[in-house]
Parts: structure tokens; C-alpha cells; sequence
């Protein structure tokens, strides 16, 4: 009779930890075991994505004066970013989101029929886009899409990405129409509903 | 027979080179040594500050470096330590907004690598939801390739403490990730026995 497994233990067969005996009896058992095969494969998927996401900081560029601290550290060099930094941009985070909410709630709710024509349409009829480039697109990278028959071209480019203590993302874009050769930019602030869809809570002109 | 003050000249000299030494592999590890730090602190700042704070101590202490200790897991344990600190000094981190930086959304799924499974994002939603020591084990061993033991030394934690955590987190993880795309959750917990060696 072929033994159980409990998850602790298949985590430890993807991780190599077992030994060639566990190893195998392990592999017997996912032959036969369909929930456990189902366990193994989300588990692979999870570390491939974390790994994934975890690895663009790697690509990043190392910031001067990290490489200064630890060059010239003793010799009163790099000298450390102060933490007063951070809680200001933190700060300025909260007040730009409380802002975004009631200024956001105000624009939707009473302007967005009042919109310059070249935005309204596009906020509404392109909506696909605005949300591709939100969902997929790296703060300052744009995303383009053109209309050749109605002559029109936009651009959504995602410029900063918040979440607030309930998980839920914000991320800031700046939206350009050209149309009939006029061009129209206005900045959104939008967040990311339980759906997966972005929802603009805020336009600034 | 050497004098005194030539040996002592040479003795500075030999751990003047070895801190230049350790200094250059200290360089070469920052990015490594970032991408543990902003897995713990979540955003990019705090990440830097933590990295800089525990490559300055580890240079001031260069001296209880062993031979035979890897420079890396030795940087990931003051990381740890320094951060955990930093927690018990910050009881109302739930209650602040993080700010991500370009660097830490990391790069888009394109579509021939798509399980129809999450996004980046979601990943960092999954990990950012784990406790502490859970998403500092979860990065050692799937991200940074440590066994169980390795991570272990830097976490100063059991072995099998690790097997625990890894596996809760990976679950927890593929449960969050399942959650969110609205995928029929059949991942129920298996209650057999385990004995086998880990």
C-alpha cells in the first residue's frame, strides 16, 4: 500500500530536501494521487512567479550611494539616506490617495460629462486599454493605441503604483489623446477592484 | 627574525587587503542583498536603508566573519535581524501606504508565459501577505536557492522550522493566487501522516 504525503512533505520533494528513498515513494505516490499532483504543480507555478517577480531589482540599476556606503564606509563617505525620507514620501502617498478619493469622487460623479469631447469618448470606448496598460504596464511605460479611421491615436502611461493597507493597488497614469491634431493629457489616479479591473477614481487637468 | 613593528605593518596590511576584498564582494551582492531586503520591507526605500544599514555593520564587524562562512547568508541574517528590530520599533506599519517604485512592479507576464494564473503584482499581493518569517524562508529557498539547513544558519531557526514555513507559504501563496483569479479552490489539505525524512 502506498503511503500518504502531507504538503510539508511535497514541499520538500520540489525543494530536493528528501532523501533518494522518500524521493521515490514520493513519486509513486503523485502517480496515484491526483490532488497531491495538483498541490505539486501550484506549488511549482507559485516559486516560477515568484522568482519571476522578485527578480526585476536585480536589473535595476544599484544606487550611488548604496555602492559609496559600502566603498567608503569608515571613512565617513556614502552616507546613509535618513529614514525622515521615506516618511515623507509615505506621507505624501496618504494625502495624494485621500485627495485622489474625494477630488476623484467629485470629477467622475459631476464632470465627466463635462469632459474636453477628445477624453470622455476615449475614457469610455477604450477602456480595455486604459486597463492593459494599468494592469501590465511599468510606471513610465507607455502604452499606445490608434484608431486609423477615426484618426485618432492615445497614450496611457502608468506613472507611480501605491497599495494601501487593504491590499488594494492604486496606480497613477497620465492619459494623451491626439485627435483631429489636438492633443488633449489629462492625469488619472485609478485602482484595481477584486475583479482585476481598474476603475479611475480621479482625472486632473 | 622579523621585528615587532614590521609583522605588526604586515598583519594591518593583509587585513587592510581582505577588507578591500570584501568590500568588492560586498558590491557584487547588492542586488541580491536589495531583492531580500525588499521582499521584507516591501518598498524600495526601506529596502535600500535596511541593505545599508546591515552592510555597515557587517563592516564594522568584519572581524567575527569566519573562515568558511559565506559572505551572503552572513549579510541575509544581519538583513533579518536588522529588520525584525526595525518591526518591534514600528507597531503601526499596517496602517501606512506603500509607495512601489518602478523597480519593484516588477516586469509584465507576457502572454507565452501566461498560465492564465496572476501577475506580477498578484505575486508580490501573495508574498507581501505572509507573515514576516514566512516570506523571509519562502525567499532564501525558492528565490535565493538556499536548503533548508542554509536558511536555517541565517534565519537561526531549526531546519524543520524552515520545511514548515516554506510549505504553509507556498500553500498559502497558491491559495491567495487561486483566490484572486477566481479559480475553483481544490487545493484541500491533505491530512495524511508524515514521517519521512526532511
Amino acid at each position: 500500500m502506498t503511503r500518504q504525503f502531507d504538503e510539508r512533505t511535497l514541499s520538500a520533494y520540489l525543494d530536493g530536501e528528501l532523501d533518494d528513498a522518500a524521493m521515490q515513494e514520493v513519486d509513486e505516490f503523485l502517480q496515484q494521487d491526483a490532488k497531491a499532483r495538483e498541490y505539486v504543480l501550484n506549488a511549482t507555478r507559485t516559486t516560477a512567479f515568484l522568482k519571476a517577480a522578485s527578480n526585476a531589482i536585480l536589473h535595476a540599476e544599484v544606487p550611488e550611494h548604496l555602492i559609496a556606503a559600502v566603498k567608503s564606509h569608515g571613512d565617513r563617505g556614502g552616507r546613509r539616506q535618513p529614514v525622515v525620507r521615506t516618511v515623507f514620501r509615505i506621507a505624501a502617498a496618504i494625502v495624494l490617495v485621500l485627495f485622489g478619493y474625494g477630488a476623484g469622487n467629485l470629477l467622475i460623479n459631476n464632470q465627466l460629462g463635462s469632459l474636453p469631447i477628445t477624453v470622455a469618448p476615449v475614457l469610455k470606448q477604450y477602456g480595455h486599454v486604459v486597463d492593459a496598460a494599468l494592469e501590465h504596464n511599468l510606471s513610465g511605460t507607455p502604452r499606445k493605441w490608434s484608431e486609423p479611421q477615426q484618426s485618432t491615436m492615445i497614450m496611457i502611461t502608468p506613472v507611480k503604483t501605491y497599495r494601501d493597507s487593504k491590499n488594494i493597488y492604486y496606480r497613477e497614469y497620465r492619459l494623451e489623446v491626439i485627435a483631429e491634431n489636438q492633443h488633449q493629457q489629462v492625469d488619472g489616479l485609478a485602482y484595481r477592484n477584486s475583479g482585476g479591473k481598474w476603475i479611475t477614481k480621479a482625472l486632473f487637468f | 627574525m622579523t621585528h615587532p613593528d614590521r609583522r605588526s605593518r604586515n598583519k594591518r596590511k593583509i587585513a587592510k587587503q581582505r577588507e578591500e576584498t570584501l568590500r568588492d564582494q560586498i558590491v557584487g551582492l547588492l542586488p541580491r542583498l536589495r531583492r531580500f531586503g525588499l521582499s521584507l520591507a516591501k518598498d524600495r526605500d526601506t529596502a535600500d536603508d535596511l541593505v545599508q544599514g546591515a552592510c555597515e555593520r557587517a563592516l564594522t564587524r568584519l572581524d567575527q566573519l569566519r573562515e568558511g562562512t559565506r559572505l551572503d547568508s552572513w549579510l541575509y541574517r544581519i538583513i533579518y535581524t536588522q529588520w525584525i528590530d526595525l518591526l518591534r520599533h514600528r507597531q503601526v506599519r499596517s496602517e501606512k501606504l506603500i509607495v512601489f517604485s518602478r523597480e519593484t512592479e516588477s516586469r509584465s507576464v507576457s502572454s507565452d508565459f501566461d498560465f492564465n494564473f496572476s501577475t506580477p503584482l498578484d505575486v508580490r499581493t501573495a508574498l507581501e501577505s505572509l507573515p514576516e518569517e514566512h516570506r523571509a524562508a519562502v525567499m532564501l529557498v525558492c528565490v535565493e536557492g538556499y536548503g533548508y539547513a542554509e536558511a536555517a544558519d541565517v534565519l537561526n531557526v531549526p531546519a524543520g522550522t524552515i520545511a514548515s514555513r516554506v510549505s504553509r507559504a507556498r500553500g498559502m501563496m497558491s491559495r491567495r493566487l487561486l483566490e484572486d483569479k477566481g479559480q475553483v479552490l481544490r487545493l484541500t489539505k491533505m491530512e495524511g501522516k508524515n514521517d519521512s525524512a526532511v
